[in-house]
């Protein structure tokens, strides 16, 4: 419950901090495109593809979990600056 | 030594003198309906295939009777139930609406049909259906006299067609090919010869059956082994180095008994079981240390041999870490009253409960993080991003197509090639191709896809664990200083 409750203590701060900035339930329109549609039917279609040739699905999802890492990364050596992991 | 040999060679004499008599076939006939009344609607014929312990399987089905009118086409349908109330359906679809055979087209008259199945190892080919009757399971008999529900199969005939059996005997011919009723053991696990593979326990089992007239209160299996030694016969007390299991049977009957025990040696093992009455004399014997005497009581034995060995490196490491995430999950659902109230306090668990991360609350609070904090713009976007390409729903695909000309301007086609088709005819040719050696056909994604996906997941934790490590930065960062 300790563990819990830092977690439950820190997401509350960070939350509570933020909470005045707009919360983003959609990807925005870009001159008359549905980002968010065309982006959803898109990645639809891709994994209606992987069904048949199924390796494109995994390396898709490898690429997936690797630019995640790099993401986290980015936002790390954002908010800690030279203090971030190299 | 002598008296073990002559022991060795004796026995399965006897037990064969014993039992020949036993399995001698005869033929068991089971009168299932007479002289009644029964039609496809309302009367079916229950039967269950010889009950519990027997092993006899339906070989013939007789009617006798006569057809006072019309020509008759009958068939019997068997059904197969899983309980007496015949409510339940076999799982198995091949057990039901299966013919058993047809009477036949016989004219008015005196008549004796039968059918005789063809039976193979307790198999039945009806048709061009085989399946297997089960003494655990209810079968029912329907007939159906050219498919006319009205109709009746014997006795007073009302139905249309003029179809009329009259006097009819109806009973099944059970080739028993040697009904075994007699105590024994079947099946022991390990089996005989089985390598088996373990680090701390393995699994004892054993199959068989006890004779209602042998059965006494008390009657237990025992399973004996011991690590195999050439020396056994010398030792002093043999009976020291076995492992003795005593596996109580409830009643008469087929019996399944099982068990965990520790092998922690490895190599070969002797085993030996047998099935034993409760028996005081035993029980002093065993008290005393002198277990290889207590033979009071042994309605049927069996001796076998099977070697252990270790578990590989991989097996033995995911067991642990199944164990070690199994007992974590334990630990960590202790509820709160262990720390709140004072009748269920446990300092302990209380304890436990502070420091040991609870799955339930966490994923909870990642949840609201995701659904709060994450959704906050800019960086929501990046996490309904994440969002969708994370998803698993599919797409169709649209169509393709293009106009083209032939034969002049005015002559136009149009060519639409449909891509979900083509992908659909794609995968269907990927899923013919299988491999010919296992027996499972198993395709190429059955085979390749798990190399992929390791391969790729390496590939991926590789390039994390370079990046972490700093591997090309170092090198970078040491030619910079001109140090290599």
């Amino acid at each position: 419950m300790i563990w819990y409750y830092l977690i439950l203590f820190i997401m509350s701060i960070l939350t509570a901090t933020f909470s005045w900035l707009p919360k983003v339930e959609t990807l925005p329109e870009i001159l008359g495109v549905d980002i968010d549609t065309q982006l959803s039917s898109g990645v639809g279609m891709f994994y209606a593809l992987t069904d048949t040739f199924w390796p494109l699905r995994d390396i898709f999802l490898g690429a997936l979990v690797l630019f995640g890492y790099y993401a986290v990364k980015l936002i790390l050596r954002a908010f800690l600056g030279h203090r971030a992991p190299q | 030594m002598s008296k073990r040999i002559l022991s060795r060679v004796l026995s399965p004499l006897l037990i064969l003198a014993v039992a020949f008599p036993v399995f001698a076939a005869t033929m068991i006939q089971q009168l299932v309906k007479t002289d009644e009344v029964i039609n496809e609607t309302t009367s079916n014929v229950n039967f269950q295939n010889l009950g519990n312990g027997l092993s006899g399987h339906p070989e013939t089905l007789v009617l006798n009777g006569k057809v006072d009118a019309g020509t008759p086409d009958t068939r019997v349908q068997v059904n197969c139930y899983t309980d007496a109330g015949y409510t339940i359906t076999c799982p198995e679809a091949a057990f039901n609406d299966h013919y058993f055979g047809y009477v036949g087209t016989a004219p008015a008259g005196s008549y004796t049909g039968s059918i005789t199945t063809t039976q193979s190892d307790r198999s039945f080919t009806m048709g061009s259906t085989t399946f297997q009757f089960s003494p655990s399971r209810y079968y029912q008999l329907s007939p159906e006299i050219n498919a006319i529900t009205t109709q009746h199969f014997w006795g007073n005939s009302t139905g249309s067609g003029g179809i009329n059996f009259t006097g009819a005997l109806f009973y099944i011919i059970y080739d028993d090919a040697g009904v075994n009723t007699a105590t024994r053991i079947d099946v022991v696990v390990p089996a005989d010869d089985e390598t088996i593979a373990t680090s701390t326990t393995a699994s004892f089992s054993a199959t068989g059956y006890v004779n209602s007239a042998d059965y006494l209160d008390g009657t237990y299996l025992e399973i004996r082994y011991a690590p195999y030694s050439a020396g056994q016969s010398a030792t002093a007390n043999p009976d020291l180095l076995f492992t003795t299991l005593a596996l109580p049977i409830s009643s008469s009957g087929d019996f399944i008994v099982s068990t965990t025990s520790p092998v922690l040696t490895k190599g070969l093992y002797t085993m030996q079981t047998q099935i034993k009455t409760g028996s005081w004399v035993n029980s002093v014997l065993n008290f005393l240390g002198f277990g290889q005497f207590a033979n009071v009581g042994i309605l049927s034995a069996t001796s076998t041999q099977f070697t252990a060995v270790e578990l590989s490196a991989f097996d033995i490491f995911v067991a642990s870490s199944t164990e070690s995430i199994n007992a974590y999950i334990a630990s960590s659902t202790v509820s709160l009253s262990a720390c709140t109230a004072w009748t269920s306090f446990s300092l302990g668990e209380c304890l436990n409960l502070l420091f040991v991360p609870q799955p339930q609350p966490i994923s909870e609070a990642l949840s609201n993080f995701k659904n709060g904090f994450l959704q906050y713009a800019p960086w929501g976007y990046l996490t309904r991003t994440v969002v969708i390409l994370s998803g698993t729903a599919t797409s169709t695909i649209p169509d393709f197509s293009f106009m083209y000309t032939l034969d002049g301007p005015t002559d136009v086609h149009t060519f639409t090639l449909d891509t979900d088709e083509m992908l659909a005819g794609a995968g269907a040719i990927l899923d013919d191709i299988t491999e010919p050696y296992s027996g499972f056909n198993y395709t190429v994604r059955d085979v390749f896809e798990p190399i992929v996906q390791l391969f790729i997941a390496a590939l991926v934790v590789l390039t994390i664990f370079h990046d972490l490590m700093g591997v090309g930065h170092q090198a970078v960062n040491s030619r910079r200083r001109g140090q290599v």
